[in-house]
């Protein structure tokens, strides 16, 4: 046991080195699960702020609003299935230069498309106040993003249409979670993301596809109890770019 | 020793009062909870089947429930029509009746919770103890109407969403007898005991 | 609708009987039963119950030979002040305390009851086989969530007629249940509103209680082929139903007919076995029914012009 905390440490400690990560997905919510027990289930609605560089010879950043709501099941004492349904909108910026041959005039921007989500969680408590946790959680945009772009192509004027589809991720982590006082959990902790997604500008751009910049992320965050069942979890995923959600839990 | 037999005075006197508490079931909360309790018990015993279950809670019917108010209640005015011996065939007919009706579905008991949710007193000897049954699709209010009979609280009628067992009843003894004698009326009882 | 309220006063006829499931809440409960019972001082005064059964019934029950005896008094008093006739000749009450028997006139009474045979035989021979087939393929919590997926869409039937009879606590109340249950209710399925911690009660409302409310009276009782149980009152609740019900706007039109008609098969799976019981247990089905039916409705509106009785819910 006395590894596995070192283990974590060791990585949150190396997290500091990496000062270039990028991070992905929605929030993980605190190692513990939020049902207590084998059967539980918790409900929660969330919303999402998510940057997320992608690359593919140039750099995109991603950045969507998501709302969602959530469901989570307990099959185990400490051990959760979750799942979100939601919506999100996709920016796109820096992708103004693409080559030098060609460029556009504006960033891809569009409208809510369904997303979803599926997770799962296992937590192991180390004492009354600490305990360790591992998660496993993926995500999909079931619809396709387009944008009517203006740009020029070897300084030829052109409208063309921009295709993102299903952009998709999926995230492994551990964290460190401490019950501080009066029902608070803070947590802290280290995750491994894979994200893609494919681009297509035709004719220019042929169908390829994008992938994330970094594979490894840190995120914190806190959940607090605020009153009649109902919990508030903020979390935070930092490095570069910082992602930031909050969702408002409620335990049946 | 001599602590020893406090403490076994003690244990003993204890049990006794435990043993015993049924038996005083002071208030009409009190011995509705413990109908309920017996009839949950009867059927959360899984080593019973279907038959044993049934014979037991057949068993309990008379303690719980004061059949001869029921009975007298649910025929209203109609009482005084019927003769001694038509009304205690009335009585069993009812009885019977009941049982028949609901036994399945009681027997069929699956996650429906009880709360009780208040007492209200009527008078001395009546009272109305109020819960609510939690279905998997809602809750339903449903009172209990006890009166105490020899010191013992027995239930004499059920209101389920503000609608009364005995009333209900006593709306279809009095159609049926504006036009029938007791004697018909006791006879349509037993056909409907009868039939399958 | 009408279906819903009867159903529900089947189920819990048959829920009653059962008698069974645990209990608990019972420090919950002792507070208010301490009140219910200071209350219901207020609404009889004890001296008067005293005073009254002491003069009618002195020992009335205190053992089963004193009973038979002092019945041939009551009747007696019952009798000579009661000469009444027609629907009312039964107002048969011995206790003081009893809240009056509600009545309703039944003119079409052979209609009614040709239409109350069409739709049990509608019950047994349609929708009782298909809601049987239907619950064998869907499991239970699934239907259950269904059933409370299509109540949470009928928010505004209740919150408007919680509004039309100024009953701003109420609307309150299912303004909040709504928003909890379409949000950590996965828009609606679950029935976080309910639970414990939260509990916040229903108030179900709807546009017969609503004129009830205003005064009009039930009118007369008219069965509904398919509909089931109505006053004549209560029939134009089922035009506002449809107006305020958003299954209705769902287009195109035979979409909304089908989602109206996979609720009542998806609440019917539910029930299965409670008209049953309702007739096997009744002696006159028909009679059993218009009376549970009337009592159900004109109690419910009696509850909502005066404050509700404690203890009690709604």
């Amino acid at each position: 046991m006395k590894r596995f905390i070192v283990m974590t440490m060791f990585l949150l400690l190396s997290l500091c080195r990496y000062p270039g990560t990028a991070p992905a997905a929605g929030p993980f919510g605190p190692p513990e699960p939020f049902t207590e027990a084998k059967g539980g289930i918790h409900t929660a609605i969330g919303y999402t702020y998510k940057k997320d560089c992608y690359e593919n010879g140039v750099e995109r950043i991603f950045t969507q609003n998501i709302f969602y709501s959530e469901l989570g099941r307990g099959f185990a004492r400490y051990f959760e299935l979750y799942g979100r349904f939601g919506i999100a909108d996709l920016e796109v910026g820096n992708v103004t230069r693409i080559s030098d041959e060609l460029q556009t005039s504006e960033d891809f921007n569009d409208n809510w498309q369904f997303t979803g989500t599926l997770g799962v969680k296992g937590y192991y408590p180390l004492s009354e106040i600490f305990g360790v946790g591992a998660f496993l959680q993926g995500t999909y945009s079931f619809g396709d993003y387009r944008d009517d772009v203006r740009g020029t192509f070897n300084g030829v004027a052109f409208t063309s249409e921009y295709y993102i589809e299903n952009p998709w991720d999926v995230n492994a982590g551990i964290a460190l979670q401490a019950h501080v006082t009066s029902g608070i959990k803070v947590y802290t902790g280290a995750y491994l993301y894979h994200s893609e997604a494919k681009i297509s500008l035709l004719p220019y751009i042929p169908e390829s596809t994008l992938k994330n910049e970094t594979r490894i992320g840190g995120f914190a965050g806190f959940n607090i109890p605020i009153g009649r069942g109902f919990q508030l979890n903020l979390e935070s995923q930092f490095a570069k770019r910082v992602s930031a959600g909050m969702a408002i839990v409620l335990v049946h | 020793m001599k602590t020893f037999f406090r403490i076994w005075y003690l244990y003993f006197f204890v049990t006794i009062l435990i043993l015993n508490a049924p038996l005083y079931a002071a208030t009409p909360h009190e011995a509705a909870e413990e109908y309920v309790n017996k009839v949950m018990e009867v059927l959360g015993n899984k080593e019973l089947g279907k038959e044993a279950k049934q014979e037991r809670l057949e068993q309990l019917y008379p303690t719980m429930f004061a059949e001869r108010e029921l009975s007298r209640r649910s025929l209203g005015r109609g009482w005084e029509k019927l003769n001694p011996s038509q009304q205690k065939e009335f009585v069993n007919l009812f009885r019977q009746v009941l049982e028949k009706a609901y036994i399945d579905k009681i027997l069929s008991y699956t996650d429906e919770k009880i709360e009780f949710t208040g007492t209200r007193n009527l008078n001395e000897d009546q009272s109305e103890v109020q819960t609510r049954v939690v279905t998997s699709s809602g809750r339903v209010p449903i009172d209990y109407r006890m009166i105490k009979i020899d010191d013992k609280w027995q239930i004499y009628d059920v209101i389920i969403e503000n609608v009364s067992l005995i009333r209900n009843y006593r709306s279809q003894f009095r159609s049926i007898l504006a036009r029938d004698t007791p004697e018909e009326l006791l006879e349509i009882l037993r056909k409907k005991v009868k039939e399958k | 609708m009408k279906y819903a309220v009867l159903q529900a006063v089947l189920i819990a006829v048959i829920i009653s009987a059962s008698g069974c499931a645990h209990h608990n809440d019972r420090a919950a409960m002792d507070p208010r039963e301490l009140n219910s019972s200071a209350e219901s001082t207020d609404r009889v005064p004890s001296s008067e119950v005293s005073g009254k059964s002491s003069e009618n019934q002195p020992v009335m029950f205190a053992s089963s030979s004193t009973i038979e005896r002092n019945l041939g008094e009551t009747y007696k008093i019952s009798q000579a002040v009661e000469m009444k006739s027609g629907f009312n000749d039964d107002d048969w009450e011995e206790e003081e305390w009893e809240q009056e028997e509600f009545t309703i006139a039944d003119p079409l009474e052979p209609f009614n009851r040709a239409m109350f045979q069409f739709n049990d035989t509608l019950y047994f021979r349609v929708l009782k086989p298909v809601a049987q087939g239907y619950s064998k393929v869907v499991p239970k919590p699934a239907r259950s969530g269904i059933s409370h997926f299509f109540d949470n869409l009928k928010f505004p039937i209740r919150f408007v007629n919680n509004l039309l009879q100024a009953n701003f606590k109420g609307a309150c109340s299912e303004l909040g249940r709504f928003t909890v249950n379409t949000l950590w209710g996965v828009g609606g399925f679950l029935d976080p509103a309910s639970k414990k911690e939260l509990a916040i009660p229903e108030y179900d409302a709807d546009f017969g209680q609503t004129l009830g409310m205003y005064g009009f009276g039930p009118g007369f009782y008219i069965v509904w082929p398919g509909f089931g149980p109505s006053s004549a009152r209560d029939t134009l609740e089922i035009g506002t139903n449809i107006f305020l019900n958003p299954v209705s706007y769902v287009d195109p039109g035979y979409i909304s007919i089908a989602a109206r008609a996979y609720e009542i098969v998806n609440d019917t799976s539910l029930r299965i076995g409670d008209y049953e019981i309702l007739k096997e247990a009744a002696i006159d089905p028909y009679v059993s029914l218009r009376h549970a039916y009337i009592q159900y409705r004109e109690e419910m509106i009696r509850q909502r012009k005066n404050p509700p009785k404690p203890g009690g819910i709604n």
